[in-house]
């Protein structure tokens, strides 16, 4: 093994011819010979062969198209040189003569076909020239036709819309004649409810009319009494209203009162705000009411509190003693009234029913109570039975309301629109309107004589006006003079013949009634005065900030 | 040294050419109507084509030769196959190899007679044992099992193919063309980088591939591929031929000078009987076989670059 596998180091010498490399080179060389070297002539001569052969055959296949050829031409020549075809060539010649005859007389009959033919065009073309004009006027005929159908489409179409359109017309004629039908249904109703309404009218007219005569006739008979009356007692110089005249208000003489001038005494019992003060009318209590919600009695003469009120559930606005003075009532913001007992303090009545803050009440001798309210109503109360008995509608908040007479048949009323209102409460009619003030009106009370009416405004002014010619009579004010609240009440003396009222700086002013003459102002009170009552034997202030005051001479 | 080509054997193992008889199959001369059914044609085939290379111009040949035969221009390339003594020629192996293989196949006559005679046939295609190519497509499915051939080489030379992908794609074109038009320097300009070039090894400056690229034949019995390591990774020893064969098939090769072998005689008695080793051929001769499977491997294997080897009793 060792030794061949140093043979390969001759390898780049090619002849070597020793080991196995030497036997692969000389058994390829005699493989070749035997494979290749011996068949190279043999297949050179075989592939010439074979072309040679190729060559030879496409010349074969030529050549044996070419005989093939020749013989065909062989056999025509044959044909023509026998006897047989003479005898045919004669036959072919008669047959020749006949077929020229034949073709002459063919000639002539298409001679004649020529000349029909010639004829034959002539008319093809005149009828073709009218076939061309039917044509174009068949044509002309056919766009003709086709407008008109267009047309006759738009036409149709139209009076389809129309019939559409007047579809829609009827039927809205039709609705409207409905309509109609039903709105002279509506006006026969109405016309009839109308000749209905008239007569009632006319009946309620003659009942009014009958009414006012009855009452005249009752007025009349009424005055006859009193003139009779009258003369009965000549001497005595009485108040009729019917007498009176503004010379008399200012000099009625009760001489039992004084004119207050100073302090006598200061209280403060409220825990809040006063907004209101009330003499009893025999003089013995003063009672004031605020934003504590109580209603204080005072003993007038003493000053010491009798008794403390409650029971609103808001601030007590103002406050009112029936004649006897058993009864006092607070109106309160919390839209009620509330009665109760002077001698026991107990909650007697509540009057509910406003709907808004009731800012005044006031008792009548027929056992009735009258409240004004914010609620823009003027309400009567039945004590008696305990409920509203008429509600007067008084287009404006009601500030405050005082009786013209007793029995509260004819109520003064001071508005939130400036304007004081003069109303019969049995016919819950206005009697009159007056508007004097520029100002909300805040308070409006009565001269002791019954003549005459003293309001208070914001517009920093007192006005007196008479009740018989609703003129104003007097107005006072004063520069110091300016109300403090909404509420603020003025107070006659008892004679009539001064008026008090307080002002918002803390003063208490003091006209003289006759000449409006300013007399003086007191000021005592540290804040806004909302009211003073005058009593024969005392003067009561009160003011916004918890003070009472009672004045001396 | 061993890196290098040993060209005079190369030049003369390229060069070699076998003559073929070619003749059409008498079945498909009467079924086709060709009139020269003795026509033979004679044909020096080089020893490392492929009979598909041959296949269009036997059938011109032979249509031209009868005349011009119309059926027979009009069989479709694809369609036609060789056969030798009844059995179908594998297209995809080299003409050479397939030669051997006859040879070896018939152990009663040593030396073939020539020239080969190999018959033509244009109907039947025997689609079970050959594989069928598409019209036109014939050439292109050579050069593509060429190129696969050339590719598993490379695989096995080097565990991957990094040479044959590396190549430029001019260089791969070159390498089927040169190749089919029989173009020595140009083929072996380009399967050089595949063959010689590779790192040097430690072993004496030589470098080994990992396995030889090599098939033994055996008549009647299937192909055998065997990664087969050409040199002792121990001893630094070079495998020969010889000693490589026993390894392998030792049933059938010994590599003592005229032994025998020992196996099964194929007569179904089940006995044992001694045959006298067989020789491998290779490339129409026998083989020493103190070859180097090295230098075998590298001067001699067809231009698949694979050994395919016969071996023949």
């Amino acid at each position: 093994m060792t030794s061949t596998l140093q043979a390969p180091a001759p390898l780049s010498a090619a002849s070597s011819g020793s080991g196995w490399h030497g036997l692969i080179l000389q058994r390829l060389a005699h493989r070749d010979l035997r494979e290749k070297d011996a068949f190279a002539e043999l297949f050179a001569d075989h592939a010439a062969a074979r072309s040679k052969t190729a060559a030879l055959s496409s010349q074969l296949s030529a050549l044996r198209l070419e005989h093939a050829q020749t013989l065909k031409v062989a056999a025509t020549a044959q044909e023509f040189g026998s006897s047989d075809s003479a005898r045919k060539f004669a036959d072919l010649e008669l047959q020749m003569r006949q077929l020229k005859d034949e073709r002459a007389e063919l000639y002539k009959t298409q001679g004649q076909n020529a000349q029909k033919l010639l004829k034959l065009m002539e008319s093809v073309q005149q009828s073709d020239g009218t076939v061309g004009g039917l044509q174009e006027e068949n044509t002309k005929l056919k766009a003709q036709l086709a407008t008109v159908s267009v047309s006759l489409k738009d036409a149709q179409e139209l009076i389809r819309e129309k019939d559409h359109v007047i579809q829609i017309l009827r039927d809205e004629l039709q609705t409207h004649q409905l309509e109609l039908s039903q709105r002279e249904g509506q006006l026969e109703d109405r016309e009839k409810r109308v000749g209905d309404l008239e007569k009632e009218n006319k009946y309620l007219v003659d009942r009014w009319i009958q009414l006012k005569q009855e009452q005249a006739a009752r007025m009349n008979e009424a005055n006859e009494y009193v003139e009779n009356a009258l003369k009965n007692k000549a001497t005595s110089p009485a108040i009729t209203r019917q007498h009176s005249s503004s010379e008399r208000i200012y000099d009625t003489g009760t001489p039992s009162f004084f004119v207050p001038k100073s302090l006598t005494r200061r209280i403060n019992a409220h825990d809040g705000e006063i907004n209101c003060i009330q003499m009893s009318p025999d003089g013995s209590f003063v009672a004031t009411g605020g934003n504590d919600k109580r209603v204080i009695l005072y003993d007038a003469h003493t000053g010491g509190i009798k008794s403390t009120l409650s029971g609103p559930v808001q601030s007590i606005m103002s406050i009112a003693f029936n004649n006897s003075s058993e009864l006092v009532m607070g109106t309160s913001n919390d839209n009620s009234a509330k009665l109760w007992n002077v001698g026991t303090g107990r909650l007697k009545h509540t009057l509910t029913g406003h709907i808004g803050k009731v800012f005044a009440a006031k008792f009548t001798d027929a056992g009735r109570v009258i409240s004004g309210s914010h609620d823009r109503t003027i309400k009567v109360w039945d004590l008696q039975r305990g409920f509203c008995a008429d509600t007067i509608f008084t287009l404006s908040s009601c500030n405050d309301l005082c009786l013209l007479n007793g029995d509260g048949t004819l109520i003064a009323s001071g508005h939130l629109d400036n304007n004081v209102r003069i109303w019969d409460t049995r016919s819950k009619s206005l009697v009159k309107e007056i508007s004097v003030h520029f100002g909300q009106v805040t308070g409006v009370t009565m001269h002791p004589t019954q003549n005459a009416l003293l309001t208070t405004s914001r517009d920093n002014t007192l006005k007196l006006i008479d009740l018989n010619t609703y003129q104003t009579l007097a107005t006072y004010s004063h520069d110091s003079y300016r109300p403090g609240m909404n509420w603020t009440k003025s107070t006659f003396s008892p004679d009539g013949g001064h008026i008090a009222s307080g002002s918002g700086d803390g003063g208490l002013c003091l006209w003289r009634t006759s000449d409006a003459r300013f007399e003086r102002v007191m000021k005592e009170h540290r804040s806004a005065v909302c009211g003073v009552v005058w009593g024969l034997k005392n003067v009561v202030s009160a003011e916004k900030d918890r003070g009472v005051i009672w004045w001396g001479p | 040294m061993q890196g290098a080509i040993d060209e005079t054997v190369a030049e003369r193992l390229w060069d070699g050419q076998v003559p073929l008889r070619i003749s059409v199959h008498p079945a498909d001369a009467a079924a086709l109507g060709v009139h020269s059914k003795s026509l033979s044609l004679y044909l020096s085939v080089h020893r490392f084509s492929y009979l598909t290379l041959i296949a269009t111009d036997v059938r011109r040949f032979f249509a031209d030769a009868d005349g011009g035969n119309a059926r027979l221009g009009e069989v479709d390339d694809a369609d036609i196959w060789f056969e030798c003594k009844g059995e179908p020629l594998k297209w995809h192996y080299p003409v050479g190899l397939l030669a051997d293989m006859t040879t070896a196949a018939n152990a009663a006559i040593p030396i073939a007679p020539l020239p080969w005679h190999v018959t033509v046939r244009f109907l039947n295609f025997p689609a079970d044992k050959l594989l069928r190519g598409h019209s036109e497509s014939m050439l292109s499915m050579t050069s593509d099992a060429f190129m696969s051939m050339i590719k598993e080489a490379d695989f096995m030379r080097n565990g991957n193919i990094k040479k044959v992908m590396g190549l430029s794609k001019q260089d791969q074109t070159q390498l089927w063309e040169s190749f089919a038009a029989h173009r020595f320097r140009d083929f072996w300009n380009v399967n050089a980088q595949l063959v010689a070039g590779g790192s040097e090894g430690v072993n004496g400056g030589g470098s080994y591939p990992r396995f030889v690229p090599m098939r033994v034949y055996v008549a009647g019995c299937a192909v055998v591929q065997e990664p087969v390591s050409p040199v002792d990774g121990e001893s630094d020893h070079e495998y020969t031929l010889g000693e490589i064969l026993s390894n392998i098939l030792p049933r059938y090769y010994s590599s003592i000078p005229g032994g025998q072998v020992s196996r099964r005689s194929p007569n179904g008695t089940g006995e044992v009987t001694t045959f006298p080793a067989a020789v491998p051929i290779l490339h129409g001769i026998e083989v020493p076989p103190d070859t180097p499977l090295v230098w075998l491997s590298r001067n001699c294997s067809y231009p698949d670059n694979f050994l395919h080897v016969v071996l023949r009793f």
